[in-house]
């Protein structure tokens, strides 16, 4: 098998699986915050909130985001 | 009637335009993740020495300091300084001596003439090489999208990107992470040339290589790797190559490099006759070197030769061997001895990898060897595999001594592009390989993120993250220095731990960044005469080296180790530990012996 080229190909519904990311590192945060410890900073302190908040919201976001489509696609 | 909405070019335009935008995001936030490390953190242990040669290049024209590494990278990182800031320092000290690595007194005087100044300049000269990484994450992107498709070049995005160890080192002035972006840019140019060999191809491929030379000397081994590739390329053609590479391109690109290389160093003292030069390692000296030095050529039809190389870079390599062929203290899972271990690199690559990515790197091994789906022809799967094993057999023979995971950063970016083949998951029907990169790979990203910004410290959870980390590793693998400017905020914020005793690994000192510290006790066995042994009742910071008790130095000894009987009220990153000692633990420690 040779890849083609160097054209960007359109990626297949990468939406749904950056869905399964962000719920994969809703669920991970916890275990791995648990085995490194407290943060030791104000900053990492920040950046966890801030990683597992943006996380969180990604994925409840797409996934609302999906539920919508899938109701406005039923209705047409 | 189609509206414009309708109009399927319009769609297309939004499909090309959107995963470019996303490649810019993320590149974006990688380098806001770099610049906050690099304005946050102390010098770590060998950067004042950078800047200050860098410094010394611009202000006299020559390029003997630290000439272990090619001059053009610190050059860069030092220009703003040298233009822009009212630096002072005092030259006199600084000489030519081969067996006195001068830059880095030079470093230490920068830094006492500075003081607290010196820190924003190195910010600022951290600043300048943030687009390097920007660009080994770019070049990673780009060769994984034509191995392996577009979602593919997103999955090596991702795992440079949010790399611990990218992120620790691309935030310093330190070479490694250079050396990996430009030796990655190196491979990457000559495989483009091989699968369509052009002039205009070549030329690239030769300068990129030139300017590998110029990143570090380790990647000097690809004149000898491009040749076996080269040559591995030239056997019997199969279907999607059609073109032999031919040999007239093929000879111009190390005489490309060769001329970039000598450019990075204007040309000084090249073509020198290698019997002119004076080395002081074992291997080009002779077994029988004085203390001034010698030259096994002498003598030889060989050392009549002019060597192609600048004098300060072939220097370099001799200086640099002779660092590896003299046996330092090292520490590997709580043993200290003279001298390194062969596995040392391989240990710390399972570490101070995410877990994620070793996982992502084994699946993609499976499917290497067992699915066609996601593998490329075996001559593009070589020039990716090659420089991991040499890189790995370059620096594992060195093992006069084994300190720095780092030596091993250039090899990273090509076990990312070989990881991200699993990205093809997300363009055929492949759910089980797509669930478990998913899964991977956003273990990658949140592990580091995790311990963001203390990324130099990163370890992987088997381990026990970076608490378990100094079991296991020490050294620049997790304590070089770099959070003495938060322990200085902590001491702040907490005026009840005043005085405090500190013991900091590090090249700055505490006075630098402005705390006011006393001396930590020495441990029983260790103390001067007259003075009394630890524990003492107090407040007292320890970097974790000396905590565990390890020699750097040869004077070093594990005068603080008594320590570890006491629980830290604080961890400043994860290098520093606070204790506080009160009387009641200093009986029940006097008790227990």
């Amino acid at each position: 098998m040779t890849q083609n080229t160097e054209d960007v190909q359109e990626p297949v519904d990468l939406s749904s699986w950056v869905e399964f990311c962000c719920w994969t590192m809703v669920v991970l945060a916890p275990f791995l915050t648990w085995v490194n410890g407290p943060a030791v900073s104000t900053d990492q302190f920040v950046m966890r909130t801030a990683v597992f908040t943006l996380a969180l919201a990604g994925a409840i976001g797409l996934r609302v985001g999906k539920i919508f489509r899938r109701r406005r696609n039923r209705a047409n | 009637m189609p509206t414009r909405r309708d109009d399927p070019m319009d769609s297309n335009k939004a499909h090309a335009f959107l995963p470019r935008l996303a490649v810019a995001g993320i590149l974006a936030l990688h380098a806001s993740l770099l610049a906050y490390i690099a304005a946050t953190t102390a010098p770590v242990f060998d950067e004042p020495a950078h800047l200050v040669s860098g410094l010394s290049h611009w202000e006299f024209g020559n390029l003997d300091l630290y000439r272990v590494n090619p001059p053009p990278l610190r050059m860069i990182a030092s220009l703003p300084v040298y233009l822009f800031a009212d630096y002072e320092m005092d030259w006199k000290d600084v000489r030519d001596d081969p067996y006195v690595r001068s830059e880095f007194k030079a470093g230490r005087v920068f830094l006492r003439k500075n003081g607290e100044r010196s820190f924003r300049y190195l910010m600022l000269s951290r600043m300048m090489l943030i687009p390097v990484s920007c660009l080994g994450a770019w070049v990673c992107f780009l060769w994984s999208r034509q191995l392996y498709g577009v979602s593919a070049g997103f999955v090596s995005l991702l795992l440079w990107c949010f790399s611990p160890n990218i992120l620790a080192w691309g935030a310093t002035i330190i070479p490694d992470l250079s050396a990996a972006a430009f030796g990655v840019m190196a491979v990457y140019t000559f495989w483009r040339w091989l699968r369509e060999p052009t002039w205009k191809r070549a030329v690239y491929a030769g300068l990129t290589l030139g300017v590998a030379q110029l990143a570090k000397t380790t990647w000097i081994i690809l004149f000898a790797l491009f040749p076996i590739i080269w040559f591995m390329w030239r056997s019997p053609r199969q279907h999607g190559h059609s073109l032999a590479p031919p040999a007239k391109q093929f000879a111009a690109m190390p005489l490309l490099a060769i001329c970039v290389l000598n450019t990075g160093y204007a040309f000084e003292h090249s073509f020198r006759r290698l019997d002119d030069f004076v080395f002081i390692s074992t291997t080009l000296a002779g077994d029988n070197v004085a203390t001034e030095g010698g030259n096994r050529f002498s003598g030889t039809l060989l050392g009549q030769l002019p060597v192609p190389f600048p004098s300060n870079y072939v220097r370099g390599i001799d200086v640099q061997k002779h660092d590896f062929e003299t046996p330092s203290w090292s520490y590997l899972r709580g043993e200290q001895k003279r001298g390194g271990w062969w596995y040392y690199y391989l240990y710390g690559l399972l570490v101070k990898t995410p877990l994620g990515t070793l996982a992502l790197l084994v699946l993609a091994f499976i499917l290497l060897a067992s699915a066609t789906t996601y593998r490329q022809p075996w001559r593009d799967e070589l020039v990716l595999l090659l420089p991991v094993v040499a890189v790995l057999v370059l620096v594992s023979s060195q093992t006069a001594f084994s300190r720095n995971y780092r030596y091993v950063l250039p090899l990273l970016p090509f076990l990312f592009i070989h990881a991200s083949r699993l990205g093809r998951a997300f363009e055929i029907d492949g759910l089980p390989v797509r669930l478990a990169s998913g899964v991977f790979l956003a273990a990658s990203v949140i592990s580091s993120l995790l311990v963001f910004p203390h990324s130099l410290s990163y370890f992987n959870c088997a381990v026990g993250g970076p608490i378990g980390g100094k079991y296991h590793l020490l050294d620049a693998n997790i304590d070089w220095g770099q959070d003495l400017l938060k322990l200085k905020r902590w001491i702040d914020g907490n005026p009840e731990a005043n005085p405090i005793g500190v013991a900091y690994f590090g090249i700055a000192t505490p006075a630098l960044a402005g705390i006011d510290a006393t001396a930590v006790p020495y441990g029983p066995g260790f103390e001067y005469e007259g003075d009394d042994p630890g524990p003492q009742p107090g407040w007292y910071a320890v970097s974790v080296n000396h905590l565990m008790g390890y020699r750097h130095y040869d004077i070093d000894r594990p005068k603080y180790v008594y320590l570890q009987r006491f629980e830290p009220v604080a961890t400043i990153g994860y290098s520093i530990y606070v204790y506080r000692i009160t009387e009641a633990d200093v009986a029940e420690y006097q008790a227990l012996r």
